[in-house]
Order: C-alpha cells, then structure tokens, then sequence
C-alpha cells in the first residue's frame, strides 16, 4: 500500500485509506477513485501524503534497471565490498518487478 | 591544470554570500549563521519572520524523512526537537535547494536519497543523534554547488571531462581545480560556524578513514552516498559507483540484509516523499 506525496497523485488512483481533515472528518471515503477535480482540492488543502491502492511498478524495464546497473559499476567491478552492494542491489532491485 | 590558485580558490568560495544570485533571505541566515554565540530563540524568530522560510521548514519536518510526519505545527517546536545543529543544516539545505536546482539537475534528489539513506542507517547502528547523519547526507555535496556557483567554467569542463571520458566528477575536480568539492564545502562550513561533525563529515564523506572524531557518521554518509549512486536515484556529477572505503564498510559491519532493508526502506520513503521540490513546498 504505498504512500505517496498529492503532488504525484494521478486520475483513476484508488484511496486506501480515508482522507481526514485535521478535526478527524471524513473528506473522502476508503476506494474513493480519485480525478482530477479531487487531486486538485487535495493538493489545494495541502493534504501531504495520502495512501493509494495497488502497487507503483518501476518506470524501466527489468532488463534496463539491470543494465544501468553494470553500467553505473563500470569504474569498480572487481573492487570486494562493490561487488556485495552490486549483488544486494540487484536482489532489491529484482523484488520490485515481482 | 587549473589557472585558479589555491589561495584564490579559497577565497572565492569563502566569498560566496556576496554573489548577486543568492537569495536575500539566505544571505541574512549566513550572516547569522556566522555569529557563534546564535541562540535557538533568534534562529526560531529569524525563520518564523520569514513565511516561505517557516513553510519550507514545517514542510520538510513533518515528511517522512523525518520521524514525526504531521505533528509539528510551529516553528518553534521544530527548532527545539531538532535542535541548533540539524537546524542550521536543514535551514542551509532548504535555502541552498533552489540554487542546487539551478545548479545541478539531479543534485537535489541526489542529496535527499542521501539524507534519507543515512537516516536509515544511523537509526540501525542505533546512533543518538539521526539529524546529524541525516542532514550531513542532505547537504554533503554543498561544495559542487559552491564550485559551479564561483568557478562555473572551470567546472562545467570538469564535468564535461567526466562525461565524455567516464570519469568520477570527483576525480575530474582534481584536474581542474587545486582542490575538490568535499574541501569548498569543509571552507565554508566552517566559515559558516557549523558544528564540528558536520564539517567533517564534508570534508572526509569521500575519505572517511581521514575522519578523526566522527568515523562512524562520516561512514555512514560515505556509504549512503554510494548506495544512492548505485540505485540511479538523482545526479551526482557523473554516472558511476565510486570505491566504497574498506574502513568505512568494515567499521559499519552492516549485514546484507541491513544493506537490503535500507534500500527497501529508501524505496518506500523516496516514493511517499515523491517530489519534495521547490514547487511543492
């Protein structure tokens, strides 16, 4: 469930948690879909975080987000404590596309 | 080979606060900030006096990177649970963003990712004081801000070097300036009176076996730095991992499943922070 800022909040978002104000009132309702018109009231009311529905996919592709990886270890591939970093990166990084 | 001197070089980055770019607002903190005698209750009127100033702190305060999300609602209570040390850092870090911005894109990301990394790793090492890990890793990079702002040619080359001949900006520095980024931000931070390990951690934050009186927190910052490069998250200077300091890796002792949780932990903060820019504070 993951917690993300008003300020990337998107139409079609699902709440998974209700919206309060600062008084404990219920703006809006868990599974409230969210549009444009409320995000622009959430942002307007400087709302913060919210916690949405689903999970966020990676923007990359696996293959890519692994690439990049090589690539950003170009300078030190055969340093001992990089290449355990590299491998628990690649571990955390690989748990994201499960 | 640089044609700025050493001396030179000093004194321009020492001078910094005279630039015409800078904000107002951050130049009456760098004066005050230079006054070593500076109470909390000045520095709580000085940010309180300043609207987009006190916005800016609260906002920072009560996002996830730190511990109290969205239950601090004055400044003053936020000066007092941080205390004058992560306040100084912070108000430098909230201020120096838009130049940061400016500056280097991708530098302020990367300078988040970093703060909420050492934060992270501060917390597991079970370390008293957080703020300082995490502010140090928030403003570590201040002397490449510095650099571009007062040498902006002779630091473009350098980062064109890093670019084109897949160098560490680090390295690039050393051709083209008698010093590096981690020394401009060790002058000036110590021009500005910040405490003691801040400083150090500046200086040493790519040496941190040089780290006299703060190893550990110097190491911590040294390998948030790294962590964060390697995950791609924000723009250091260059593209690449740089060696990670045997002391440093040895004297943390983290297990692979700390290094795992931290880079859960900076996945799910870095999303719930999600854009903490200029625009959104």
């Amino acid at each position: 469930m993951p917690r993300i800022s008003v300020n990337n909040l998107k139409p079609e978002m699902i709440l998974a948690r209700p919206v309060m104000n600062a008084k404990g009132t219920v703006l809006l309702n868990e599974n409230t879909e969210l549009t444009e018109t409320i995000i622009e009231k959430l942002r307007a009311m400087n709302a913060g975080f919210i916690y949405i529905k689903g999970d966020l996919k990676p923007a990359v592709s696996r293959e890519e987000a692994l690439a990049d990886i090589d690539k950003r270890f170009l300078l030190n591939h055969n340093q001992l404590h990089a290449g355990k970093l590299k491998r628990i990166l690649i571990e955390h990084i690989e748990s994201l596309y499960e | 080979m640089s044609e700025i001197d050493l001396k030179t070089l000093r004194m321009r980055v020492e001078t910094v606060d005279n630039i015409p770019t800078i904000p107002g607002v951050l130049k009456k903190l760098l004066t005050m900030l230079e006054n070593p005698k500076l109470s909390l209750n000045v520095l709580s009127n000085f940010i309180s006096g300043d609207p987009a100033l006190s916005s800016r702190v609260l906002r920072i305060v009560n996002s996830p990177l730190y511990g109290f999300p969205g239950r601090i609602s004055s400044v003053s209570q936020a000066v007092v649970l941080l205390g004058i040390n992560a306040i100084k850092g912070l108000l430098l870090g909230v201020s120096v963003f838009e130049l940061m911005k400016e500056s280097m894109v991708g530098l302020w990301e990367h300078s988040l990712g970093c703060a909420c990394t050492a934060r992270i790793i501060a917390k597991k090492k079970g370390l008293k004081e957080i703020e300082d890990a995490s502010i140090a890793g928030l403003i570590h990079d201040i002397g490449k801000v510095i650099l571009i702002l007062q040498c902006n040619a002779e630091y473009d080359k350098a980062l064109q070097d890093a670019k084109h001949n897949n160098m560490l900006i680090l390295d690039a520095e050393k051709k083209y300036f008698y010093a590096t980024h981690a020394d401009a931000g060790s002058w000036i931070t110590q021009k500005w009176n910040f405490p003691r390990i801040l400083v150090e951690i500046i200086e040493y934050h790519r040496k941190p076996n040089f780290s006299k009186y703060f190893p550990v927190e110097t190491a911590i910052v040294h390998l948030a730095d790294i962590m964060v490069r390697a995950k791609g998250y924000g723009f250091a200077g260059d593209s690449f991992v740089p060696p990670v300091d045997k002391t440093a890796w040895e004297l943390l002792a983290l297990s692979d499943k700390d290094i795992l949780d931290t880079y859960t932990e900076l996945e799910d903060l870095i999303r719930s922070i999600g854009d903490i820019s200029i625009d959104s504070l």
